[in-house]
């Protein structure tokens, strides 16, 4: 037994699910459900379909290149069996399962790094707007003073601008 | 040179032959011709129509003259065989007939093609075609009793058996009854018919044999009787030329006992007469029925005859008895050896007549010479080796037995397992496990592996730069942003319930609304007026209704129903603000127009303000169709059959 993976989606696909395409050059295209065998059928290519992991990889989504995915890779030549050497692997798989997950959610935070601070100025603005409903009293403060920031900010541009029209009309 | 005429097509007879042909022109021509046409067109047509025909004709007779054998062509046995059977010269005449019938056709084609050439108009020409096609059918007449003669022909020699002038052959002849037609029998598979009467076998018969490992022709002869060429009949003259052409061993039968009712000086002289046929071929002479009568039992003076015979012919005899079985093998041997003999002296042209696959079987044939091993172990016993001969364990199958049998027992195949630690033998192996396949993780030095990993971890850990301030800063403004949302919601949900409570309270008690307005500071007198006012008019209200009938304007029977109403429920607000700005309007149409006070402002304000919600609330919108059950079962059951989809 063994869980294969999706060709299209790159989802599991567990013993007694799905349907394998064999083509007449003899690859074998397994897939999970017959969501993805339509998009494979209709000739749509996984990598433009955006809920597919294929996406998400090749748009730089996911983390691909980590010397993580070393451990799990499909072997050809089976090893002797070793009851030790299993306890073993399972032990470890488990340890590697949680440091994979650490690792994804590194990824996606540094991702998102950059729109981390859009999403929080935007916050600020927000709470400036009802500012009368926030209790915190030391919040209100911090809030009120990037707003005034925000409004010096806005009126020293304005100037700017003004006097460079001034300038060109001159001109 | 074929030995075999039954691929000859079977020939119609005239008639029918006519009518095929015409029907084919009819068919395969155009039919369809009208005066009008241009003259060259109508031409061509009947020119065409004339033409077809005549070349129909010559197909057929083509295949009709193709067919039949050329008696210059086929080996001179059968060309002998057919005159006998068929006269040459009737058979060679019919054939000329359709010949030359072929010819004259052509020429009466060719002959009014010219002449349509000329044909000025459809009627001349169509005359003209008619013409020619009927004379082409005469001509087809007229070969009728050819045609007939050669369909016998063909039918006689579709039946003739298929003799092979090359093959080996033993060609058995002698006086009628004297029991060729048994012998022939005995030898072949033929089963030819033997019975008292001469003249039993009328035609030539062929039965085949084994000597040798080769097929051997048995030719079975009808009776030949003691006269001159001249005067023997058909059925003679087919063993005559069987004798004079084939190049076989003849066996001529001789009968002892003279129960054929002729004596042996009368075979002995048909011998003599025959000589000349028997020359330069190998000659057996058989004596048959010695069943009945021995050559030794023989008078002295036929014993000395026959041995005269043989002696002064230099010829081989032989004896046997067809009832008996009498020496039949050894005449058989004989006669073969005979010609095998007589067959080796002559050259490999004679005896194949020049065909190339002949010649090659011949070839090998003669060069054949099967080799027999020699046996020297009679018994061959089998050989067990002697490791195996002796086994003290008990073998799988008495193991089976024990434990309860073929059904039952299953072998458990991890026995033979050869592993570092025998006792893992029987453990069960895990193959998947949280989602992943066991057997892709593992790998001999996963352990130092998984070290390394950890140490790179470890190291990732330190050197990750967090950014306290940017997290602490996003976790109070994400906080406030929640509980901020969370009052203003609630505020949205308090409103709306004041909203609701308002137009409740909006007809309070007096008692209740002053206390209300006392609460928030405003003056009363203005109620207490109002409430006068309102007492007033109420009772002219009264009035007016007792006089009036029902034809009442539409406010008193608003009003009506508007106090019914609110005295009924006692919160009607439409009602109420209606009347509340009737008031208010009233008393801005005297003239007076009052200065409002802020109190009276937000009345206006407030009835407006739901004066607005009732009328939208009123009207039924986008959002108010309401479809309380979408598939009602009465419309969605049954089967559409033949019927429209307009309704779904």
């Amino acid at each position: 037994m063994r869980i294969e993976k999706c060709y299209f989606c790159s989802g599991p696909i567990y013993p007694g699910h799905g349907i394998v395409f064999v083509r007449n050059d003899s690859k074998m295209f397994r897939f999970c459900r017959s969501k993805c065998h339509r998009h494979f059928k209709a000739q749509h290519n996984p990598r433009k379909t955006r809920w597919t992991k294929a996406f998400r990889k090749a748009a730089g989504k996911e983390m691909t290149n980590d010397s993580i995915f070393e451990f799990e890779q499909k072997r050809n030549e089976p090893l002797k069996y070793n009851r030790d050497l299993y306890i073993n692997t399972v032990q470890a798989m488990k340890k590697i399962d949680k440091i994979r997950l650490k690792r994804e959610n590194n990824f996606w935070k540094n991702r998102l790094r950059a729109q981390r601070k859009q999403n929080l100025d935007n916050v600020e603005t927000e709470l400036a707007k009802n500012i009368n409903l926030v209790s915190d009293k030391s919040v209100k403060e911090v809030i009120k003073q990037k707003a005034i920031e925000k409004a010096q900010l806005k009126a020293q541009k304005q100037k700017k601008q003004q006097k460079k029209d001034m300038v060109e009309e001159e001109a | 040179m074929s030995y075999n005429f039954k691929t000859i097509r079977p020939v119609m007879p005239a008639k029918d032959m006519i009518n095929v042909i015409l029907s084919k022109t009819q068919r395969k021509t155009p039919t369809v011709v009208h005066p009008g046409y241009d003259i060259s067109r109508i031409r061509g047509f009947y020119m065409r129509k004339v033409k077809f025909t005549q070349e129909t004709i010559h197909e057929k007779i083509d295949a009709i003259l193709q067919d039949f054998p050329k008696l210059d062509d086929i080996h001179p046995f059968y060309a002998d065989l057919i005159n006998v059977l068929y006269d040459k010269d009737h058979y060679k005449l019919a054939l000329g007939h359709v010949h030359a019938c072929r010819n004259v056709i052509d020429n009466i084609a060719k002959d009014y093609c010219r002449l349509l050439k000329y044909g000025d108009s459809l009627y001349r020409c169509k005359m003209l075609k008619r013409a020619a096609l009927g004379r082409m059918c005469t001509t087809l007449k007229k070969l009728t009793s050819s045609l007939n003669y050669l369909d016998e022909v063909r039918k006689h020699l579709s039946r003739m058996p298929a003799i092979n002038p090359f093959e080996r052959t033993l060609l058995v002849t002698g006086f009628p009854n004297v029991g060729k037609s048994s012998f022939v029998n005995n030898i072949t598979n033929a089963n030819l018919d033997v019975q008292p009467y001469p003249f039993t076998t009328q035609n030539l018969y062929v039965g085949h044999t084994d000597y040798n490992f080769v097929r051997w022709q048995v030719i079975d002869t009808p009776g030949v009787l003691d006269h001159s060429l001249s005067e023997r009949n058909p059925i003679e003259m087919q063993a005559i030329t069987a004798l004079a052409h084939l190049k076989a061993c003849i066996m001529f039968f001789l009968d002892i006992s003279e129960t054929c009712s002729y004596s042996i000086d009368q075979q002995i002289a048909l011998f003599k007469d025959l000589k000349p046929l028997f020359k330069n071929k190998p000659l057996l002479l058989v004596m048959t029925k010695i069943d009945i009568k021995k050559f030794e039992q023989l008078d002295p003076i036929d014993q000395q005859k026959l041995q005269d015979v043989i002696q002064s012919e230099n010829v081989f005899y032989s004896q046997l008895s067809n009832k008996s079985g009498e020496g039949i093998a050894l005449v058989k041997e004989k006669a073969c050896n005979l010609l095998n003999e007589w067959r080796q002296n002559l050259k490999p042209e004679q005896l194949t007549g020049g065909n190339p696959n002949l010649l090659r079987e011949e070839s090998i044939l003669q060069g054949v010479y099967i080799a027999q091993p020699k046996r020297v172990n009679q018994n061959r016993m089998p050989v067990i080796p002697q490791v195996v001969g002796k086994l003290n364990r008990p073998t799988l199958k008495d193991v089976q037995e024990q434990n309860g049998g073929a059904g039952v027992f299953s072998f458990p195949l991890q026995e033979h397992f050869l592993l570092d630690n025998p006792d893992w033998k029987y453990d069960a192996v895990p193959e998947i496990m949280d989602g992943k396949n066991i057997g892709d993780f593992v790998d001999a030095d996963i352990l130092q592996r998984l070290e390394e990993l950890e140490k790179e971890e470890e190291m990732m850990d330190q050197a990750e730069v967090e950014d306290p301030e940017e997290d602490a800063r996003e976790e109070m403004l994400l906080n406030t942003r929640d509980q901020v949302n969370k009052k203003r919601e609630m505020i949205k949900e308090e409103h709306h319930m004041k909203m609701k409570q308002q137009v409740k309270l909006h007809r309070p008690n007096l008692e209740d609304a002053k206390e209300d307005f006392a609460k928030k500071g405003i003056d009363t007198t203005f109620l207490e007026q109002r409430a006068q006012k309102f007492a007033a008019k109420k009772v002219i209200q009264k009035q007016k209704r007792q006089q009036h009938s029902s034809d009442d304007s539409d406010d008193n029977d608003m009003d009506i129903e508007g106090n019914e109403r609110n005295q009924r429920k006692g919160r009607d607000a439409l009602s109420r603000s209606r009347s509340r700005l009737r008031e208010i309007s009233r008393s801005r149409s005297r003239g007076n127009k009052k200065v409002l006070t802020a109190q009276e402002q937000a009345m206006e304000r407030m009835s407006k303000k739901i004066q607005r919600r009732r009328r939208n609330e009123a009207k039924a919108g986008d959002g108010d169709t309401k479809i309380d059950c979408k598939m009602p079962k009465h419309l969605f059951t049954g089967k559409s059959g033949i019927g429209k989809q307009s309704r779904r």
